[in-house]
């Protein structure tokens, strides 16, 4: 259980199983939302996204951390994710946050969340970290509210008139992105809960038996 | 004479030429002819439904892009807009995204990657990732029918009141199998000597063709024509 070892081939391929899993789990997450808060609160969806990643992506995340508990594992993860986005046209600036929550999640998981003796878990450093890398994310969205001035200026050139304009970025102010940070960070935190429970319940090492019936 | 697929690398160029599609605002004649473009790939491919699917589907948001502009400006007039320029504007890069997985076996894309002197922690989760895909979703289809089987969630009642439960019928046996098809992947990648860090040899032939060379032609005469439209 060395933290100090590179990756091996194993890792790696469990690295890309688990990252395939992830990315489905985000999938979802965006087709749900957009389904459902687009027949209830339109152009609320960017909002809640990150939130729902969170919730659902909770046991993909925990069983790597298990699986995989060496330095780096996450982090290529948060790579490929960021990956994904900057090739399906999310710009540079999706995929930095990305890779950067994805080192970030990745250096506490396995640097803090080393057991100091064997038995002893540290659950809260994997929830800590699993909110982390929730929040890359959130890279797509946050330009909304960066990038705000660049959008409308392109409106205004295509000719949209202003009120139109204003219609559109009403729900793009301080308190939605606060809204935002706040349902990233509540979805996550039951995601990162709920999957360890499952983790642990059905996938605990050492014992190949599964638990239940 | 029949021409080849596209290769690998026009695939890499297609996935930066509909990244750039996304920045610029297409007249329609070349928002036509760009969907055209990469619709006929597929045909080359000789995926001809899939094709066929997917010129329709531009059909369907070019026409609705001209409408929804035509229609009055309120609340449905936004609607419009922002169903069809929002994904609207997405529709290139799906229409590669679906290129790529429908038309490129795995071995070329490790071999496309090694060709970009792409590092091994890349090259191995991302050909993992693209072969597990389509196991997902099969694996997805047999969980569903055994809960079905043993009236486990079988309307969407019981996954919306219960979600928790429901979730964890469908993530244990995903997550379980998951673990199996690592192993097994392990096995079959080591055994075909992935982590031999020696040149590669490479089973499928990728090589240039006219395709490619055309493939690339019309590509960047369509971003001329962006540049100037």
């Amino acid at each position: 259980m060395g933290t100090g070892r590179t990756l091996k081939t194993k890792d790696l391929v469990n690295v890309g199983i688990y990252s395939a899993l992830y990315f489905i789990c985000m999938g979802i997450a965006e087709g749900l939302t957009t389904l459902v808060t687009g027949l209830l609160l339109p152009g609320f969806t960017s909002i809640f996204v990150p939130g729902i990643v969170g919730l659902l992506a909770g046991p993909v995340y925990m069983l790597l951390c298990q699986k995989v508990p060496r330095f780096g594992a996450i982090t290529i993860m948060g790579i490929l994710m960021g990956l994904f986005f900057l090739i399906s046209g999310h710009f540079a600036l999706a995929f930095i946050p990305y890779a950067l929550c994805g080192l970030l999640a990745d250096a506490i998981q396995t640097f803090a969340g080393k057991p100091q003796e064997p038995g002893a878990d540290r659950r809260w450093v994997r929830v800590v970290s699993y909110v982390i890398f929730t929040f890359g994310s959130t890279g797509p969205v946050l330009p909304l509210w960066f990038m705000k001035n660049a959008y409308v200026a392109s409106l205004v050139k295509r000719g949209k008139s202003q009120d139109y304009i204003n219609t559109l970025f009403s729900h793009i102010t301080a308190p939605t992105l606060v809204a935002c940070v706040a349902i990233t960070l509540v979805g996550a935190l039951i995601g990162a809960y709920w999957g360890d429970k499952l983790v642990k319940r059905y996938f605990a090492p050492k014992t190949a038996a599964i638990v239940g019936n | 004479m029949r021409m080849r697929a596209a290769s690998i690398f026009s695939k890499f160029f297609l996935v930066i030429f509909a990244n750039i599609l996304l920045f610029f605002n297409l007249p329609i004649w070349l928002q036509i002819a760009s969907y055209v473009y990469l619709c006929l790939l597929f045909f080359l491919a000789r995926r001809w439904r899939q094709g066929l699917t997917w010129l329709a589907v531009s059909a369907v948001f070019v026409v609705g892009n001209a409408c929804a502009l035509l229609y009055p400006d309120n609340l449905w007039g936004h609607y419009l807009l922002f169903l069809f320029s929002g994904l609207g504007k997405m529709l290139p890069v799906i229409i590669v995204a679906a290129l790529v997985f429908a038309s490129t076996h795995v071995s070329e894309l490790v071999y496309g990657l090694r060709s970009l002197h792409m590092p091994q922690w890349v090259v191995v989760p991302l050909s993992v990732l693209f072969r597990f895909f389509p196991t997902i979703r099969s694996d997805y289809h047999q969980i569903r029918n055994a809960m079905k089987f043993r009236g486990l969630a079988v309307g969407g009642t019981d996954l919306l009141f219960h979600p928790a439960r429901s979730l964890e019928y469908i993530y244990v046996p995903l997550l379980n199998n998951a673990s199996n098809v690592a192993a097994d992947l392990t096995a079959a990648a080591l055994t075909r000597g992935l982590a031999n860090p020696g040149r590669k040899s490479s089973l499928y032939k990728v090589s240039w063709s006219l395709t490619d060379a055309l493939v690339l032609l019309v590509g960047l005469v369509l971003l001329g024509c962006l540049a100037y439209a």
